[in-house]
């Protein structure tokens, strides 16, 4: 038998799925990134580390993504919201004078105060009102483990930030093919008055095609990962 | 028995209404929103809110791990403490400490101090025979935020230098979002100028506000504490949080726009199933005048719903509502949050003993 696809239901207000930033700007992309879904996984096995070989061998299957947004009131069409713009400041009005608020305030990498007190703008982007239908092909041996895992998760599932916690049930079912998981994504959508928006395929085929940095070979301190390409298509075939 | 309670969470589903405030701004000093289900709702960020119960609880007098510069002399104490002479115990604190942190402060708990002098002591104080290897092995092991840093095993620490040292975050809070439609106003006001004698304002300005009835959603894992704390460990590490969750008020505009409200109600789970926090899709509408009524309900009736479509998978273990019943207090909640939890702990660890012994 061929690797079975397990359908995830990811939804929430808002969830967060960066590929590329670091420091105080957080960016996300519009849809689910590889390596946020293999982390769900990977969260869901209570798996912490660099985790290279289950990595490996999780990354090898296709995953696809279909975009449902919420129905336009004039048109019959899916409405994609602006991301929103989340503005935070860390370590401001701390009293510094209290050794343990003192420690909220960021520091230089000297460990010494840093001019003009430490405080840092940073700015997290955070998708707003979609769903996104993953389709996630996983090798057949881990298939009975990551299910139960999903269903009762070791650890907190989030949706791509910890604060982006799910509003519907995660694993949705198991299927021999992305034809038949995709289907029943179309059904639970329409039960849910959401409209197409969107997919995005692994691999090269009609549409945008974009590249990717988002195969993650090792997570832990040091993260790595490796490229591969998607086609964004804004149709229905 | 540390994992009988794996991934067990205690669930905070909480609605709180606020007045006219500006609990958490932007950039530009407008009150925080989101779009959901298509309108505008009022927002006050995950860390915002985050950042009020961890004060909370420092003032509540949880007992903090130490955080300091002085690693050598904290561990010094504690090979003192093991019977080390003045010398031996400088000697060992001063290669462990260097080990641990450079110039930077620690956050380091009674408790790992003591392991770690327990190693100096195993190696008969003798820093040649301290070696790093096995230091890091023993400091793995010493990860106890127990009793002495609670706000570790809550809120989760991070050693640059050690990554081993570093703990997971038990809590997760998410972004309270308001049940209902919002749109921010803005009040205009002037100053005058008590020594001006022409009637003129000499300040002008607006301040943008709402108000709002916000849906916070807190997710406590278990599982991650009962690795570190012991059963009473545990119970007061539950109590502790939840006092904070709900003496917490974001500190924005407090001066100006005093908005100092209570929970009004809330639910409470102590479940094994994935994490679910209620979505408010159909922003709720007033009646009677008021958001508060309509946003119960509609939380009860997603929550019920939730419950029995998912049967068995849901994983629930209890719940509890908190703010109908007069005779409920937030005490009483605590106490049958934490009694659910010593049950478990019990009930798990009989079940895991008994085919052992069949």
């Amino acid at each position: 038998m061929t690797a079975p696809y397990l359908l995830l239901w990811l939804e929430a207000p808002l969830q967060a799925w960066g590929n590329d930033s670091k420091f105080g700007r957080r960016d996300t992309l519009t849809f689910p990134t590889k390596s946020g879904v293999l982390g769900l996984i990977c969260c869901a096995l209570g798996a912490g580390g660099e985790q290279r070989e289950l990595l490996s061998e999780l990354s090898e299957g296709d995953m696809q993504i279909v975009a449902f947004g919420r129905k336009n009131s004039k048109e019959d069409r899916a409405v994609r919201q602006p991301l929103l713009m989340d503005f935070q400041m860390v370590g401001s009005g701390y009293d510094d004078s209290d050794p343990w608020q003192s420690l909220l305030i960021p520091k230089t990498s000297e460990g010494k105060k840093a001019v003009g007190g430490g405080t840092k703008l940073t700015y997290r982007y955070y998708v707003q009102d979609m769903v996104f239908a993953v389709l996630l092909q996983v090798p057949e041996r881990h298939c009975a483990n990551i299910v139960q895992h999903l269903i009762a998760p070791v650890w907190d599932l989030y949706l791509g930030r910890k604060c982006c916690a799910p509003t519907e049930i995660i694993y949705q079912g198991t299927f021999e093919s992305a034809q038949v998981a995709g289907e029943k994504a179309v059904a639970l959508a329409t039960e849910k008055q959401r409209l197409f928006s969107f997919r995005v395929l692994q691999g090269e085929y009609e549409g945008e095609v974009i590249t990717l940095n988002d195969v993650p070979l090792c997570f832990g301190t040091q993260k790595q990962y490796r490229d591969r390409r998607v086609t964004l298509q804004d149709w229905q075939e | 028995m540390s994992n009988c309670l794996n991934s067990i969470r205690i669930e905070y589903h909480i609605l709180q209404s606020f007045p006219v405030t500006c609990l958490n701004r932007d950039d530009v000093g407008a009150p925080k929103t989101a779009l959901v289900g298509g309108v505008t709702r009022a927002r006050v960020s995950s860390q915002c809110w985050k950042r009020q119960v961890r004060l909370a609880l420092s003032e509540l007098g949880v007992k903090l791990g130490t955080r300091t510069k002085k690693v050598a002399e904290f561990i010094a104490e504690a090979c003192r403490k093991m019977g080390a002479n003045e010398e031996m115990a400088l000697a060992c604190s001063e290669k462990i400490a260097a080990y641990l942190s450079d110039d930077t402060l620690l956050f380091i708990s009674a408790d790992e101090a003591r392991c770690l002098a327990e190693y100096a002591k195993e190696q008969a104080f003798d820093v040649e025979k301290i070696k790093e290897k096995e230091l890091a092995k023993v400091a793995k092991k010493a990860i106890t935020p127990a009793l002495d840093a609670l706000d570790i095993a809550l809120f989760g620490r991070m050693v640059a230098k050690t990554a081993e040292l570093n703990v997971e975050a038990a809590a997760s809070f998410s972004h309270a979002i308001s049940t209902h439609k919002v749109s921010n106003e803005v009040e205009f006001f002037t100053a005058l100028d008590d020594l001006e004698q022409t009637q003129r304002s000499a300040h002008m300005g607006s301040l943008e506000f709402n108000a709002a009835t916000y849906y916070r959603y807190i997710s406590l894992d278990i599982g991650q504490l009962a690795q570190t704390l012991s059963t009473k460990e545990l119970q007061i590490a539950v109590k502790a949080f939840t006092q904070a969750l709900f003496l917490a008020v974001p500190s924005a505009r407090q001066t100006t726009m005093s908005g100092a409200s209570p929970w009004d109600f809330a639910r409470v789970f102590v479940r094994k199933g994935q994490r679910l926090q209620v979505p408010f899709e159909s922003a709720v509408k007033a009646e009677n005048g008021s958001y508060l009524q309509p946003s119960i309900v509609a939380m009860k009736s997603w929550l019920d719903k939730k419950e029995k479509l998912s049967g068995s998978l849901f994983g629930k273990i209890t719940s509890f509502d908190w703010g109908e019943d007069d005779n409920f207090s937030i005490d009483d909640l605590i106490n049958k949050l934490t009694n659910t939890l010593t049950d478990q702990r019990v009930e798990m660890t009989t079940q895991v003993l008994q085919p052992e012994l069949g």
